[in-house]
């Protein structure tokens, strides 16, 4: 077992409103986890939760340990330990996740020095091979560009690369595809594929596009307005959903899904 | 609704709310309260310390500080209120002709505001004042010329975006006229926005009014005022450094309760920014 | 980066243009005839040859149009007139006040500089903490106070009652300590409140949760989140110069500091009109160029300025 989260509560001090209430769930090693949901329906903030990246007028409350140890009673400085190593996150919106005034280059060879403990070069070098293998062409000219000056669909993979290059046990991707056009969302989606097959790195998916979890995930939760309504096996909860919630889900996504599955099926390089 | 109810939940605020309604009515009901005439002129009293007659002690000619004071709310206060109406007045006529009509019109006032926003308003108001002399009736000018464009700019935005909201864009399209939706329409939604602005402002012009009463450049003697108490007390300074406070913290306390009340009002209307001071 | 500045430039003359014609009808508001006023300070009978003469040795009987750009053409040269009182050119005066102003201007800027940007990276590093919480206090406070009361305190305190400093004028070092301290707290808690809101505010942007996400250290990400706020700091504390230098009207006229804040009250006061109109032609074009080189250096610093335009 990875990670093992119980009693999840997030409560905003400010507006006094309980926006994630009573999540429980775990994940396997090499089981990949899907989380959907509407936008709103705090997704999002239980995975931030998790990793102690919500506003400090947020309360988290409940446990979630990561081996044997319980990271909402962490230390800042053993949290960022894990964020570091063990848990990667790849940001919905990547065009604003890099800082705009220095190249995107420096901002992933600075991550790798810091976690890998490794020279400036060899950091480059990993940074190249990364961002090779995720099929980007002319690597070291997208190194030295200014976040503002690429793409969302290539920023979302500098992300990716950073987050494979550290080899984490865990990578949660929010919303991995929706800033993306189809193209790029099928490649992205390939991918992670090949990552979580070669590298063995469990995913945990956040996505309101149920093609995508259906397609990546064994386990999923199903999230309304900040609770959890449905989980467990996605294939179970896919074929036969218990909850109202999902089923409704299920229905009004089946058309999305029908034409991820095109995409899909197409394969993203002999498009 | 919800936003006077934030207001009153607000513990603070209300204080500040009362506070600065005491304050106004004592100065309208200062020929009443006040226990001498504030231009009354007592030699052999002069510099005087707190007593029964005196509750504040008197000043270098031997005036009641305690009527003093209370007769410079009028000025000080009333001025600021007087600038405060008239400027909101010429910027939602303007800003509002801007924001409505738009296209070429509001072009050339927004060019024109340019121009006026980009001259230091200290610098603007001693100019006017410099060439037009010193008084009441000019500083009040000075600084409606000088603060007159950044409202009618603000306004204008206010304007713009209630404009752009669906059901004014529907009253639009169902044939009332222009003053119509605006009367009806914008005016009462963009009150509430404009109140904020002039709460958060009408402290800086106190401030500006008292210091240029300070200078010598306003208000003129005798008539009491609170800067150019100041600008006495300075004088006596070294035998009577006491005379400072009385003005100096009305002044104070004034001024932060119309800025808290700025604050918590701009809280109240815009949840957006909430938690982001204070 | 070449051709934003060019068109920067070019940007500013329609200002220029707008803001001098603006001054001169500023200038020209005087209600009493500035000949008679020329005439009067000097001690001579208005009479209507004497008025006459003083006009168009003033060139007030020509058009409006021809006075502006008399005037403005003279005041590039630096050429303001005479002063009424003394008959001495203004840009004289002026340049002899010149140096105490920008003096005191520059001692405030660096107290103003070094407090509100080291008070406001405190208060982002420990926000909502007590210090955040009383910094902030104070920062209400002293947007209450009134500039000069500060400043009558500062002198009882430091001169009359510990003797310390001298009360007034130029005398020694001593004397820019209290006129350019109370300049500065003037203004401190303005520039502490803006840059400390927007560094605030830094921090909740997404770059900044995402060098939280991949685990970059607290030191490298409080250097991201101030590197970004440069630019709001920059243009701030740029435009505080020629704010500062307006500002020392009252101050000089609290400490008796003989700078051309003092030196216009007192043309003020005599009615010497073309020194107040030096004063204001000269803070507009400062305001102005301050502005300018704010822009410039801030595009300068930012990546998706460089390349734009």
């Amino acid at each position: 077992m990875l990670l093992e989260v119980k009693n999840l509560s997030i409560y905003d001090a400010e507006t006094k409103d309980t926006i994630v209430e009573d999540i429980s769930f775990t994940l396997e090693q090499q089981r990949n986890l899907g989380i959907v949901g509407e936008s709103g329906s705090g997704k999002s903030m239980t995975v931030k939760g998790i990793l102690g990246l919500v506003a400090p007028w947020m309360k988290v409350s409940g446990t979630a340990y990561f081996e044997g140890e319980d990271m909402l009673k962490m230390k800042a400085k053993a949290m960022q330990n894990i964020r570091a190593r063990h848990i990667s996150m790849i940001l919905q919106d990547a065009m604003s996740a890099f800082d705009p005034l220095d190249t995107v280059g420096k901002q992933m060879m600075e991550t790798l020095c810091e976690h890998l403990k490794i020279s400036r070069k060899e950091a480059k070098q990993i940074s190249l091979n990364e961002l090779g293998s995720l099929g980007i062409q002319e690597a070291s000219q997208m190194m030295k560009k200014y976040p503002h000056q690429l793409s969302g669909g290539m920023l979302q993979r500098c992300m990716i690369a950073i987050a494979v290059a550290i080899k984490p046990d865990v990578i949660i991707a929010d919303e991995p595809t929706t800033a993306l056009d189809a193209i790029t969302q099928s490649e992205v989606i390939a991918t992670f594929q090949r990552l979580h097959a070669q590298k063995r790195i469990t995913f945990i998916f956040i996505s309101h596009d149920l093609g995508v979890i259906r397609h990546l995930t064994e386990e999923v939760l199903v999230m309304k307005d900040g609770k959890s309504v449905e989980y467990g096996r996605t294939r179970e909860v896919f074929r036969y959903p218990q909850n109202k919630y999902t089923k409704y889900l299920v229905d009004t996504r089946l058309n999305l899904a029908c034409s991820f599955e095109k995409i899909m099926r197409k394969g993203p390089y002999d498009a | 609704m919800g936003t006077l109810n934030k207001l009153i939940q607000n513990r603070f605020a209300m204080i500040c709310i009362i506070f600065l309604v005491t304050v106004v009515l004592t100065g309208f009901f200062a020929p009443w309260l006040a226990p001498h005439n504030p231009v009354d002129v007592n030699v052999k009293e002069k510099l005087a310390g707190i007593s029964t007659t005196y509750p504040m002690g008197t000043d270098q000619l031997g005036r009641c500080i305690l009527s003093r004071l209370l007769y410079g709310i009028r000025t000080t206060v009333l001025i600021a209120f007087i600038t405060m109406a008239a400027t909101i007045i010429i910027g939602t006529l303007i800003g509002g002709i801007a924001g409505l009509f738009r296209g070429k019109i509001d072009e050339i006032i927004m060019r024109i505001c340019d121009i006026f926003m980009s001259f230091p308003s200290e610098v603007m108001i001693l100019a006017i004042i410099g060439m037009m002399g010193p008084g009441i009736t000019n500083i009040i000018i000075a600084s409606i010329i000088a603060k007159w464009a950044w409202y009618t700019r603000m306004i204008r935005s206010i304007v713009i975006k209630y404009t752009d909201k669906n059901y004014i864009q529907f009253a639009r399209v169902s044939g009332f006229s222009r003053w119509h939706i605006f009367r009806k329409h914008i005016m009462p939604n963009a009150t509430g926005e404009i109140a904020v602005l002039a709460t958060l402002d009408i402290g800086s012009v106190i401030l500006m009014i008292s210091a240029l009463s300070f200078l010598g450049l306003g208000v003129q003697a005798p008539t009491p005022e609170w800067g150019m108490m100041l600008s006495e007390a300075k004088n006596v300074m070294i035998i009577h450094p006491g005379l400072m406070l009385p003005p100096g913290i009305a002044i104070l306390f004034v001024v932060a309760a119309f800025n808290f009340l700025g604050d918590s009002l701009q809280d109240a209307y815009n949840v957006k920014h909430r938690k982001r001071w204070r | 980066m070449k051709r934003y500045i060019i068109k920067r430039l070019l940007s500013v003359i329609p200002l220029l243009i707008g803001i001098s014609f603006l001054a001169f009808i500023l200038i020209n508001l005087s209600e009493s005839d500035p000949a008679e006023v020329a005439l009067r300070v000097n001690e001579i009978t208005p009479t209507d040859e004497a008025v006459a003469q003083m006009r168009e040795e003033l060139g007030l009987d020509k058009s409006f149009i021809e006075r502006y750009l008399t005037w403005v053409t003279s005041s590039i040269k630096g050429d303001f007139g005479n002063s009424f009182i003394n008959n001495k050119p203004v840009i004289n005066e002026i340049v002899q006040a010149l140096p105490a102003t920008l003096l005191l201007a520059l001692v405030s800027f660096i107290i103003i500089v070094v407090i509100s940007v080291s008070a406001s990276i405190i208060c982002t590093i420990f926000e909502e903490s007590w210090i955040d919480r009383t910094i902030r206090g104070l920062v209400f406070i002293g947007e209450a106070m009134p500039g000069y009361w500060i400043g009558l305190l500062l002198m009882w305190f430091f001169s009359i009652k510990l003797n310390l400093l001298p009360t007034s004028g130029m005398t020694s070092w001593a004397s820019v300590i209290l006129p350019g301290v109370t300049l500065a707290l003037a203004y401190i808690s303005t520039y502490v409140r803006l840059l400390r809101n927007n560094m605030v505010q830094n921090k909740s942007e997404n770059f900044v949760l995402y060098a939280k996400a991949r685990g970059m250290k607290k030191r490298i990400i409080l250097k991201r989140i101030f590197k970004n706020s440069l630019q709001t700091t920059i243009t701030a504390l740029g435009m505080s110069i020629p704010k500062l230098i307006a500002g020392t009207v009252i101050v000089e006229n609290i400490f008796a500091w003989p700078g051309i804040g003092r030196l216009s009250v007192a043309a003020i006061f005599n009615y010497d009109y073309p020194v107040i109109q030096a004063y204001v032609f000269l803070m507009a074009v400062l305001f102005v160029a301050c502005n300018l080189l704010v822009d410039i250096v801030t595009a300068m610093l930012d990546p998706r300025m460089r390349k734009e335009v």
